[in-house]
């Protein structure tokens, strides 16, 4: 690989690195915020994207690992603001432990297909909790 | 092609109205059309100052990288964003049809690092001093 190349690849590693070392760091916090705001939930079945998102209005920026769970956090702070699931199918294949508390998630977003509705947060902070936390971790 | 600013000004009035086909990087037409950009903006209500740049980036990218996972094209631009984004490339993915002739704009949103993921298909080297 041409030097240049390689110096861009390193900067763009050490990026990646200290992204997820900010979220993790700024997210210990997290059971109390979720339980704090609440959280919505959507399901889009075109897109087969379920969506989990803190009741709060706050900028955003989203980022990936591995490119089927999407990370939304607060670009100064890297406080977690919500979780994307892009092809929840695909994930459950690789994730196929997620299945139960995806499938009672979904049951609360498939009330309104495409629209965010408010999840009970008590009852289902459990479910909550393990795709925020795999997000922010 | 015009001036960047020429680009901008173009590109932002017809993007606000009737979304857009762009020609990509690649050579290849590249469509956003106007529900599904109502759709994005809805979801990524961050994205909606930077919309009108998604042209600008498919056409002139920092970095293409293939997804591994379902083959799609993102497309990175940095320093177009204003704080409290000002780290953040305007993302936007592309889902190639007919053979990879012709693409699509599947989703576009603000993001500060790229995962070591799939293929670079492309990056703009710093210029050698």
């Amino acid at each position: 690989m041409d030097e240049a190349a390689a110096e861009v690849m390193r900067h763009l590693d050490e990026e990646y690195q200290a992204t997820w070392a900010r979220i993790a760091a700024a997210n210990e916090d997290l059971r109390e915020r979720v339980l704090s705001h609440g959280m919505l939930l959507c399901y889009e079945p075109d897109e087969d994207t379920l969506s989990l998102r803190l009741n709060i209005a706050e900028p955003a920026m989203a980022e990936t690992r591995d490119d089927l769970i999407w990370t939304y956090v607060h670009p100064q702070t890297f406080k977690l603001l919500g979780v994307e699931i892009t092809g929840l199918q695909d994930f459950l294949a690789a994730h196929p432990e997620g299945r139960p508390s995806a499938e009672r998630l979904l049951a609360i977003a498939m009330q309104a297909p495409g629209e965010f509705v408010p999840a009970p947060v008590v009852e289902n902070a459990a479910d909550l909790l393990l795709f925020a936390g795999a997000a922010a971790a | 092609m015009g001036t960047l600013p020429e680009l901008r000004e173009e590109t932002t009035r017809r993007a606000m109205n009737y979304g857009f086909t762009v020609v990509d990087k690649f050579g290849r037409p590249v469509t956003l059309d106007h529900s599904n950009r109502e759709r994005h903006l809805l979801k990524r209500p961050d994205l909606a100052p930077y919309h009108h740049l998604v042209p600008i980036v498919l056409r002139d990218p920092d970095l293409v990288n293939e997804s591994a996972r379902d083959g799609h094209y993102h497309f990175f631009r940095w320093r177009l964003t204003a704080p409290p984004h000002e780290h953040c490339a305007i993302r936007v993915v592309v889902q190639y049809f007919d053979q990879g002739t012709r693409g699509k704009v599947m989703t576009a949103w603000l993001s500060s690092s790229v995962a070591p993921l799939g293929i670079i298909r492309w990056m703009r080297l710093p210029p050698r001093s």
